[in-house]
């Protein structure tokens, strides 16, 4: 069915624009490139901190040479927790964010409390941080 | 200038559609991913056991983590869904608002 447009429709039809632009959906939060980055080198310095243990003897594994490492990756985390606190729509992220932020400080007390790791826990370690990883990665990239 | 509502929702209809399908592949290729990563690290983990490179009580931790990383590929996808859903609304949204500016000239 087709409707002429009268002249005394247009504040009504003017209003409806205004609403409309004014309106729109948002379910997930802006992506933003710069956390997208930051989550990309953290996961990679994570990656890395595993790669290094790995490229040591298990002698020269003692935390205290990892210990930068650990507290710059943990910096991180915390930075990203924090940029998505700020965010509205922020829920799954932050249930993502927790699940990792928890899952670190476990294998940095693990191998404070322990001093060494032997290869299988590294390895261990390395593939199942990087699962927590990914999630966030990836729905970060999906908001493009 | 005629204002054909009929016409214009099934535009948005249309866009609904082909918004949402262009990107289903995302949550099918994000859902498969996840589902090679984890029966790769099942297979290491597993193997690390078998070799008694871990102890139980690590085996068992990593197992527990697990179910928290599942928890968190859920959390993406429900994001990667929402997003899907929000480009095609608001897609939608812009061509009533296109198809209105036509009719008053704006």
């Amino acid at each position: 069915m087709r409707t002429a447009i009268t002249i005394r429709k247009i504040p009504a039809i003017l209003y409806l624009l205004f609403v409309l632009a004014s309106c729109k959906v948002m379910l997930v939060p802006e992506y933003s490139a710069q956390l997208e980055d930051q989550i990309s080198n953290a996961a990679k310095a994570t990656d890395r901190l595993y790669i290094n243990m790995l490229d040591t003897t298990q002698g020269g594994r003692v935390y205290d040479n990892f210990k930068d490492q650990y507290n710059e990756i943990e910096v991180e985390i915390n930075s990203i927790q924090l940029k998505n606190e700020g965010r509205p729509k922020n829920g799954d992220f932050l249930a993502i964010i927790k699940n990792l932020k928890d899952a670190f400080a476990e294998a940095k007390k693990y191998h404070k409390d322990h001093n060494t790791l032997s290869d299988g826990e590294a390895i261990a370690y390395e593939a199942t941080l990087s699962g927590y990883w990914k999630p966030l990665y990836l729905a970060e990239k999906a908001l493009k | 200038m005629a204002f054909d509502i009929n016409e214009v929702v099934a535009q948005m209809l249309d866009t609904i559609k082909t918004t949402t399908e262009d990107n289903w592949n995302i949550v099918k290729g994000t859902a498969n991913t996840y589902l090679q990563d984890r029966k790769s690290r099942l297979e290491l983990l597993a193997s690390l056991k078998l070799q008694n490179q871990i102890s139980q009580e690590f085996f068992l931790s990593r197992m527990a983590d697990e179910e928290k990383i599942l928890e968190s590929e859920l959390h993406s996808i429900a994001i990667i869904t929402k997003a899907i859903a929000q480009k095609a609304a608001n897609a939608a949204i812009d061509i009533l608002q296109n198809a209105i500016m036509k009719v008053v000239h704006l």
